[in-house]
């Protein structure tokens, strides 16, 4: 068993989504390709519910959102098409956002999420995903058939 | 004081035992938080400080568990009154009525994970239903939020309660041969479950990207002694330890077992559990692009149902219902090993028959789990925990399962490495393992791992002075009529306390122990 809740941080995440949905999206952030990859440009652009692009926004991204080592970056501001380009600086799931003054001069923000993937693919990481696994997994099932070989009872 | 004599009963198989043990310890966080714990202390350079900690921490602690209970042939509580007398017995009880608290909230939220399963059927995939209780129209909340929130505002998580505490006393009632039945029939299902989450997970677009994501190391993050402490303290808390489980477990092996392997093959599998389970929640979550967050409850209720609730036409159904079961087989599995830890030590001491022992703890642990199910709502905006039973179990769950299970792993080091002697459990184990344990193995046992245990204790008392106590800070939103719960941080600290301090030192005075057959 494992540490069970921790339950608040959580909570106010559906309260983020309650609020959002209350007041109605404001605008979106949408990405040129569903999955940038890391180290390669694309386009953020911000649009408002209407389909109008959000000038001047400032878009910035958290990389490694809710871990214990977040990083923000900026990226820039969007153009006037509602454009900025982005190039990742590493994969991972990144949180993009977006700040902007709208009309009647309030500030508003809003966020997405996206998946960068790896380019190239992790050595590191397919090294540590294989020890791991030889070393809990295989030793798991190697300990069961040596102790099924022995005749000992319980 | 009784000294009628009862039969205590044993394992059929020792594969039945492991499949018991492991079933045990693994359990709901061991499928959605060990990944996110490793997501959140750097991905794959966690898994330096977890091995590390297994090794050198874990296993050696589960080694000893098995060793005092099949050393000794007894549960918890007596197993260390034969080493420490009273004082002993008193830390044996105390471990057995924390863990009494923690079966009493796990319990509810399996009652939870029932009603999601019930969800998983059709409701929960929904874009939103209403939630009336928190005072939210449909549309106001998405789901999965919505639906968890409308379950716990209602009274059906009691009725849910009830059914997982009849789950837990049908699988209980002949002690370790039904569990061995049950453990025989669930924990492979749960890795066919887990397996077929894992093949959906990675064939979804960009899936295996999120194994690589989960594996890839950032060791900026190794220089926080957070991560190490995370890394011992999620060692200790995956593996059953402290509860008195373990011991219990092995007292019902032969004498002649081979208890370092034995310990060896749970740990690892509990392990290996959580590792294959990573790559089912993070293939699923970067492909849908869902920040993990390093919490049971969130992961399951929350996080990965709305990365389910992604798949495209019927798969949500099917596994989204693959899902929630799996986690009710994980939650059953270990739920029953917490009422046989308390069931085998009451009975130790009271030579009570079974049935009376199931009946008196399944009613007091309904009534428990009763309260954290409890749907009045607290908080209507929902900036804390919404319900009154959430905000309960939030409280308890923080002491009894972040302090209490350490102070009761120091405990049994102390008593088992200074007042019996490591070396004479070392001798036992040796005896019969085919792996033989060094001196390295007392010196472990006395001095590293409660320095270690101490350390992690210390560092978590540092933080409740720093930040102030748990719970603190969500007090100020209570809604009108339960402002008296802004107290409720200090009154469970203090209920806790006081229920385990002086219920322990009741039992602990109370007569001799049953004799067993």
């Amino acid at each position: 068993m494992r540490k069970l809740t921790k339950t608040i941080p959580l909570i106010l995440i559906a309260t983020m989504i309650a609020v959002v949905n209350v007041s109605g999206s404001y605008a979106d952030i949408i990405l040129d390709t569903a999955y940038p990859v890391e180290k390669q440009s694309t386009r953020v652009r911000v649009v408002a519910d209407d389909g109008s692009p959000v000038p001047n926004a400032a878009v910035s991204v958290t990389y490694r959102p809710g871990s214990a080592v977040p990083a923000v970056f900026d990226v820039g501001r969007t153009a006037a098409d509602g454009n900025c380009e982005w190039t990742p600086r590493e994969a991972g799931i990144v949180t993009i956002s977006a700040a902007w003054v709208d009309a009647t001069g309030s500030e508003q923000i809003t966020t997405v999420n996206a998946s960068v993937k790896y380019s190239p693919t992790p050595v590191t990481g397919i090294v540590i995903m294989i020890v791991a696994g030889i070393v809990l997994i295989g030793g798991a099932f190697d300990r069961i058939s040596r102790l099924l070989r022995t005749p000992e009872s319980g | 004081m009784s000294q009628q004599s009862f039969s205590r009963g044993q394992w059929k198989s020792r594969v039945g035992f492991i499949l018991a043990a492991s079933g045990s310890a693994i359990g709901l966080g061991n499928i959605v938080f060990f990944a996110a714990n490793a997501y959140k202390f750097g991905g794959g350079a966690f898994y330096l400080p977890y091995l590390f900690a297994l090794f050198v921490f874990g296993i050696p602690v589960m080694i000893l568990e098995f060793g005092l209970g099949n050393f000794t042939g007894r549960a918890f509580p007596e197993s260390l009154h034969r080493i420490a007398g009273r004082k002993g017995e008193f830390v044996g009880w105390w471990a057995n009525l924390n863990a009494g608290f923690i079966t009493m909230y796990y319990i509810t939220i399996l009652s939870w994970v029932v009603g999601m399963l019930f969800g998983a059927f059709g409701a929960l995939w929904r874009d939103s239903i209403p939630v009336p209780a928190f005072g939210m129209a449909e549309g106001d909340l998405a789901n999965p939020y919505a639906y968890f929130f409308h379950m716990l505002s209602t009274w059906k998580p009691i009725f849910y309660v009830a059914l997982v505490w009849i789950f837990n006393v049908v699988i209980v009632r002949r002690g370790a041969e039904t569990i061995e039945s049950a453990t025989k029939v669930f924990v492979p299902l749960m890795w066919i479950f887990m397996i077929l989450l894992i093949i959906r997970g990675v064939t979804l677009e960009n899936g295996i990207q999120g194994v690589y994501l989960l594996f890839t190391p950032n060791f900026e993050v190794m220089k926080d002694p957070a991560v190490w402490q995370g890394a011992f303290a999620q060692t200790f808390f995956s593996l059953s330890l402290g509860f008195g489980i373990m011991t219990a477990y092995a007292s019902y092996l032969p004498k002649k077992s081979d208890l370092t392997s034995n310990s060896i093959i749970t740990s690892l599998l509990d392990s290996g559990f959580a590792y294959i389970a990573g790559l089912a929640v993070f293939s699923i979550l970067f492909a849908f692009a869902i920040v993990p967050q390093a919490s049971t409850i969130g992961m399951m209720f929350f996080i990965l149902p709305q990365g389910i609730g992604e798949m495209p036409g019927n798969s949500v159904i099917v596994f989204g219902v693959v899902f929630f079961a799996l986690l009710l087989l994980a939650g059953l599995t270990s739920s029953v090993s917490l009422v046989e830890a308390l069931v085998s030590s009451m009975r130790d001491k009271f030579g009570w028959s079974r049935k009376r022992t199931i009946a008196i703890a399944a009613v007091i642990g309904f009534a428990g789990s009763a309260i954290f199910a409890l749907p009045q709502v607290v908080n209507p905006g929902l900036e804390d925990d919404g319900t009154l039973g959430l905000t309960l179990l939030d409280l308890f769950d923080h002491w009894a399962f972040s302090y209490g299970l350490l102070i009761i792993g120091f405990c049994e080091c102390i008593l088992v490495g200074w007042v019996l002697g490591a070396d004479k459990v070392r001798l036992h184990l040796n005896s019969n393992s085919a792996i033989k344990l060094g001196a390295w193995f007392d010196v472990l046992i006395k001095y590293v791992i409660p320095l270690a245990l101490l350390v992690v204790l210390g560092y978590s008392v540092w933080g409740e002075i720093r930040d102030g106590l748990y719970g603190s800070a969500f007090t100020e939103n209570y809604s009108e009529g339960f402002s008296v719960l802004r107290f409720a941080p200090r009154l469970a600290l203090a209920y806790w306390l006081i229920i385990c301090s002086v219920a322990a030192l009741l039992l602990a005075r109370r007569g001799s122990f049953a004799k067993a057959d």
